[in-house]
């Protein structure tokens, strides 16, 4: 590496400048294949992520909004998921009056022709309903 | 000057355009390229030395840009400063893959003009880029870099630092160390290029 005199610099800096200043002129300049080839590739990107749209975009709003909609929205899918779990609970650990009245069902003591034993099953086994 | 002033203020910003083309208007892209291009090929053909793989570099670049288009993030980068980033890697890459820490000789290169004098032993101006050019390759690869981009290019010294991942005091030193190097190895032929002792 050569420092140069102070007196010099100046001088140096300034003709470092000036071929700094001609390569900024001779700047080799694009092709037109090269701009035709950067544009090729947009197109294709552009085409690309439209297709990748119209092919999986439906499909996902079918999976997610239309299941959303059979069940009558957030609300209704989080109601269906209250029962499944309380049917869950019933089926894993049944309450001792649930097992009562299916037993006395599975007998045949209820299910009779005569209405008035439906107030039978109200009165005794759900008095939550004024029984 | 005026119609510089007058460019600026009906150009939509390199940032618009981009966000266009990724909401999927193809037409953005054109604007774009004819924006950048340009740059990023002078600028990969002087780490390259030689344009034909310059546009290579240039093309892949570009495509990377496209890709990342609908995912750009407003305020993340300058979009010209990330394509310059990219082009930086894509250049170290293909000088590295091909064992060479240089750009190819200058008896090899196309696209830039041989430095030898004319008839009157005065460098015309391609000569003179051409002779630039050939002491350009001698530097090491991130002086190379930092001077082409500060005085080629004429980027600022943070936009070159986000460009080669390092510090603006970093960019600084690299300048003037590869300033000195250029003059060292260029004052020995002053006289060709048309300049008389002061």
């Amino acid at each position: 590496m050569t420092d140069l005199p102070e007196n010099r610099k100046d001088t140096s800096e300034e003709k470092l400048e000036d071929l700094f200043a001609a390569a900024r002129k001779a700047a080799p300049q694009p092709s037109e294949d090269l701009m035709a080839r950067v544009l090729s590739d947009a197109e294709a990107v552009c085409l690309a992520r439209a297709t990748q749209t119209t092919q999986a975009g439906p499909a996902a709003r079918f999976s997610l909004s239309s299941m959303l909609d059979a069940f009558g929205g957030w609300a209704g899918a989080g109601g269906l998921a209250a029962a499944g779990l309380v049917g869950l609970w019933v089926g894993v650990a049944p309450p001792e009056t649930l097992q009562s009245t299916l037993g006395l069902i599975l007998a045949g003591d209820v299910l009779s022709s005569d209405p008035g034993n439906l107030w039978i099953i109200e009165d005794t086994y759900l008095p939550g309903l004024g029984g | 000057m005026e119609r510089a002033s007058l460019m600026a203020q009906t150009e939509a910003p390199d940032e618009v355009l981009l966000r266009r083309f990724g909401a999927g208007e193809a037409v953005a892209a054109r604007e774009l390229s004819e924006r950048l291009v340009p740059r990023l090929l002078g600028y990969a053909s002087r780490l390259l030395g030689d344009p034909a793989e310059a546009e290579d570099v240039v093309q892949e670049a570009m495509l990377r840009l496209w890709r990342i288009a609908p995912e750009w993030e407003s305020g993340r980068a300058q979009v010209s400063t990330w394509v310059y980033r990219v082009t930086t890697n894509l250049c170290t890459d293909r000088l590295r893959r091909g064992g060479r820490q240089k750009p190819t000789a200058p008896e090899d290169m196309v696209g830039f003009a041989d430095p030898a004098p004319g008839a009157e032993g005065v460098l015309d101006a391609t000569e003179k880029a051409a002779a630039l050019q050939a002491a350009l390759q001698e530097l090491p690869e991130r002086q190379r870099q930092a001077v082409v981009l500060r005085h080629i290019e004429g980027l600022s010294n943070p936009e070159i630092a986000v460009i080669m991942d390092t510090g603006v005091e970093a960019v600084e030193s690299l300048t003037a160390r590869g300033k000195r190097a250029l003059t060292a190895a260029l004052m020995p032929h002053r006289e060709e290029y048309g300049y008389q002792d002061d």
